[in-house]
């Protein structure tokens, strides 16, 4: 397993989703679906920088990295207050374009980019996992 | 990411390059903000060498849509790659937006 983390920012989105990038790359992920792991990174870590880090708190992001046969796990871990964006409604895509709200949008690319998504609150960590496979 | 910017027969067109994500769309959201402030009606946004867009961009086309919207403008986009196509088909955003394959069909219809 590989493992990083960074301080909690914004500036830390572009090193978070190079390194990823580059991991699911070598996986030999095509590139394709290496851009939709770098969308799922982006929305997780700004929900951990929004929700679970708000805002007074400081803290870390760790993203683990795990090459299986089939598959690659990336998780991503924060120790903010317990927060499960899986848990927000998924938004309702019927309604006008118009009256929708657009907060829920990135989870609702997280499930369809990723081939599982989990979350799970283990002691002061928020572990959000992503599944990816290696064949469509 | 890069943004380059004309006005053709009073349609403003932005070309934007590299990536559209939390960081770098605060910039887009000015440039748009600070066009329609001016009164532009008409826009469109060329996504040929666009390589990827999260939901902090599709935001910000979104809320630029809204504004034109009430003003009768209209809003275009053209020449989208595969996968960031598949991002607003996804979001569920393309049945509303008006996207075209090239710029030439899109100054057309904006």
């Amino acid at each position: 397993m590989k493992r990083e983390s960074w301080p909690a920012d914004l500036g830390a989105l572009p090193p978070i989703q190079e390194y990823v990038e580059n991991l699911v790359a070598g996986a030999g992920i095509p590139l394709k679906r290496v851009v939709q792991v770098a969308i799922a990174v982006e929305e997780v870590v700004m929900n951990i920088i929004s929700h679970a880090y708000a805002k007074t708190l400081k803290g870390e992001i760790a993203i683990e990295f795990e090459e299986h046969s089939h598959q690659v796990v990336i998780r991503i871990i924060d120790t903010g207050i317990p927060f499960d964006p899986l848990g927000a409604p998924e938004p309702d895509t019927g309604l006008d374009l118009m009256d929708r709200p657009i907060g829920g949008l990135g989870v609702a690319m997280i499930r369809k980019f990723m081939d599982g998504v989990t979350y799970e609150r283990s002691g002061n960590r928020n572990i959000l996992g992503l599944v990816i496979h290696k064949t469509e | 990411m890069e943004i380059i910017q004309n006005t053709q027969n009073k349609v403003e067109v932005f070309k934007v390059k590299g990536r559209l994500d939390s960081n770098t769309s605060a910039l887009l959201k000015e440039r748009l903000d600070q066009i329609l402030e001016n009164g532009t009606t008409r826009v469109v946004m060329d996504f040929e060498h666009l390589d990827y867009i999260s939901s902090a961009g599709i935001r910000v086309i979104l809320k630029a849509v809204k504004v034109l919207n009430r003003t009768r403008g209209s809003l275009v986009l053209c020449s989208l790659q595969d996968y960031v196509r598949e991002v607003f088909e996804i979001a569920g955003f393309d049945g509303y937006l008006t996207i075209e394959q090239n710029l030439e069909q899109a100054l057309q219809v904006v």
